[in-house]
């Protein structure tokens, strides 16, 4: 029933907004630089599998967004269109006003989006931290001597000063994983976007990650895109994206969102552990408020319904 | 396992500051020279040259055992080979059939001596110089060969990527070699043929990893706005001083005084 609701308000698009998808469709199977020699040589299967089928949002400056969904929905995709790193077959995306399909300004929306991957070994290209900070830099052309300044201030936000010299096969994951988001706020993006940067770290990095990422968001107003399995970590999100076998399923509040348990496990994913204890408390007659996501707030609901 | 990039022993003397490519070319001027000695003067004055720097670039002795160490036994083995094999006028050993000559033990030590001091020459040149100065070094030597379109920097990428992840696929090594461990290979066999054999369930996910990191990576670098050598400044700048100027001026001397020697003698 929300959904109706939901795909109209999509449509209006407002002067900040820093990313707008206009009926995005991706399919691997049209990713050949060929696409003559695809059509005369391999056959074209019937129906066309699309990694992200007709999606359209917008996600406003300053914007905290979660994008959740199961293995192979088509987040990382969606991620990897918004970085221009590959192309939509239909549709449109702007970021920051650009066409990511225009081949002229790949490059700046490189510049202008950062993203940071999944597994911290395979995207560290320096022999040291300053290198690999440095490196970003280096291809958008920052002057020489403006960069040490850069890698300072990046360093110092992310809590690695000092860190500068050291290799960073030497670093913890979560260590690693706050030198590429710094690797990336040198180089002043726009927005960042986190694919599933979370996944490969422990609970202690994990928290390190999203305590800057936050913070990033909340004092810096950076747009944040965050790609994650991990449901506590979106529930401080503004906004929750859901996807679910490349469509959009759902979006709003992390408390709308998770309120619709059914659609969740419909969509292959679990809703948080408060919010299956809140469902659980309500189906055996305990009066609790619908809109509990947090561990803070079930304290204090908890706290209320105890004291009575 | 956590090993350390390289071998670099870090330091602030002459010869940790001079400049990569100066040293670098000052390497390849002294193994030449190294290669032309024929006389025991000679590499006499090789191995003073060599020592004096050890000791310029203040590296304790043990440093100059370590990189010998992986070629002492090849040194020794050839050494041993040459003596019976080599032949020359002068006997000094006979018994049986086995005849030692004079000529071939000469020969055979300043074999051995041209060897050690290629490696130790070697080595200094890791010891005091990071692998990233390493690289940029050899892709400005390598950038006037960009007029005929070679992909100098390309190549200095690869090498500085190939440096990065020996420690992140040495890692990796170990952790396959325990996984096959844990499913019964059989590492510690007499047999050589076993032993070579038991390392094929090893190389081969290392490299199916090699490829997928490989492949993130590219995406990762293209992410960050990589698109090669275009539009592209430097984070490290090198700068020859006068440090450079004087190594310059030794290494003239030293490659002169070995010619010198060769038409002298």
């Amino acid at each position: 029933m929300s959904h109706v609701h939901i795909t109209k308000s999509l449509f209006v698009f407002t002067m900040e907004d820093i990313i707008k998808y206009e009926n995005v469709s991706y399919s691997y199977a049209y990713d050949f630089d060929d696409e003559e020699e695809e059509l005369n040589n391999i056959q074209v299967p019937h129906v066309i599998p699309f990694a992200v089928k007709n999606v359209s949002f917008s996600v406003k400056q300053g914007e905290f967004v979660a994008i959740i969904g199961r293995n192979g929905s088509g987040k990382s995709t969606l991620a990897r269109l918004t970085d221009a790193l590959i192309f939509p077959t239909e549709g449109k995306i702007y970021v920051d006003s650009m066409d990511t399909s225009d081949p002229e300004l790949t490059w700046e929306v490189r510049a202008c989006v950062g993203m940071v991957f999944q597994n911290p070994d395979n995207q560290i290209i320096g022999t040291t931290v300053n290198d690999d900070v440095a490196f970003g830099l280096e291809n958008i052309g920052v002057p020489t001597d403006e960069m040490q300044s850069r890698i300072d201030e990046a360093l110092r936000y992310v809590g690695l000063e000092g860190y500068g010299d050291m290799e960073p096969h030497l670093l913890s994951g979560g260590q690693k994983q706050r030198a590429a988001i710094a690797g990336i706020l040198a180089m002043h993006p726009k927005v960042v976007i986190l694919d599933e940067a979370t996944a490969m770290l422990d609970p202690v990095g994990r928290k390190e990650v999203m305590d800057v990422v936050h913070r990033l968001n909340k004092e810096e107003n950076m747009t944040v895109l965050h790609i994650t399995h991990h449901m506590d970590e979106v529930v401080n999100a503004d906004r929750i994206i859901l996807i679910d076998n490349g469509s959009l399923v759902s979006t709003g509040t992390p408390k709308k969102i998770f309120s619709q348990g059914e659609m969740m496990r419909k969509a292959g994913l679990e809703v948080p552990q408060v919010t299956k204890l809140m469902d659980n408390l309500r189906n055996n007659g305990i009066d609790v408020p619908d809109d509990v996501i947090t561990v803070d707030e079930a304290v204090l609901a908890l706290e209320k319904i105890l004291v009575k | 396992m956590k090993i350390s990039l390289g071998q670099y022993i870090p330091g602030k003397t002459p010869v940790h500051k001079a400049d990569a490519r100066t040293k670098f070319l000052s390497m390849i001027a002294y193994m030449v020279s190294v290669m032309l000695i024929e006389t025991f003067i000679g590499y006499g004055i090789a191995a003073v040259f060599v020592l004096a720097t050890y000791l310029i670039a203040r590296l304790p002795m043990k440093y100059i055992f370590r990189s010998i160490r992986p070629v002492l036994f090849i040194v020794i083995f050839t050494m041993i080979l040459n003596l019976f094999i080599h032949t020359g006028h002068t006997v000094w050993f006979e018994w049986k059939f086995i005849v030692i000559y004079k000529e071939s033990v000469f020969y055979c030590i300043k074999i051995a001596l041209r060897v050690l001091l290629l490696v130790m020459g070697a080595s200094l040149l890791t010891y005091t110089t990071t692998s990233s100065e390493l690289t940029d070094g050899i892709e400005s030597l390598l950038s006037p060969l960009k007029i005929i379109r070679f992909p100098a920097h390309d190549i200095a990428m690869m090498m500085s990527i190939a440096l990065r992840f020996i420690p992140t696929f040495s890692d990796e090594l170990d952790r396959i070699v325990k996984a096959q461990m844990a499913r019964g290979t059989d590492f510690d066999s007499k047999n050589l043929i076993k032993k070579v054999k038991s390392y094929v369930p090893v190389l081969i996910p290392l490299f199916v990893s090699a490829w997928r990191r490989a492949s993130d990576l590219a995406t990762a670098m293209n992410a960050r706005g990589y698109r090669g050598a275009e539009g592209r400044t430097r984070y490290r700048v090198h700068k020859f001083t006068y440090i450079d100027i004087i190594m310059a001026i030794i290494m003239v001397i030293f490659a002169g005084a070995i010619v010198t020697l060769k038409i002298l003698l």
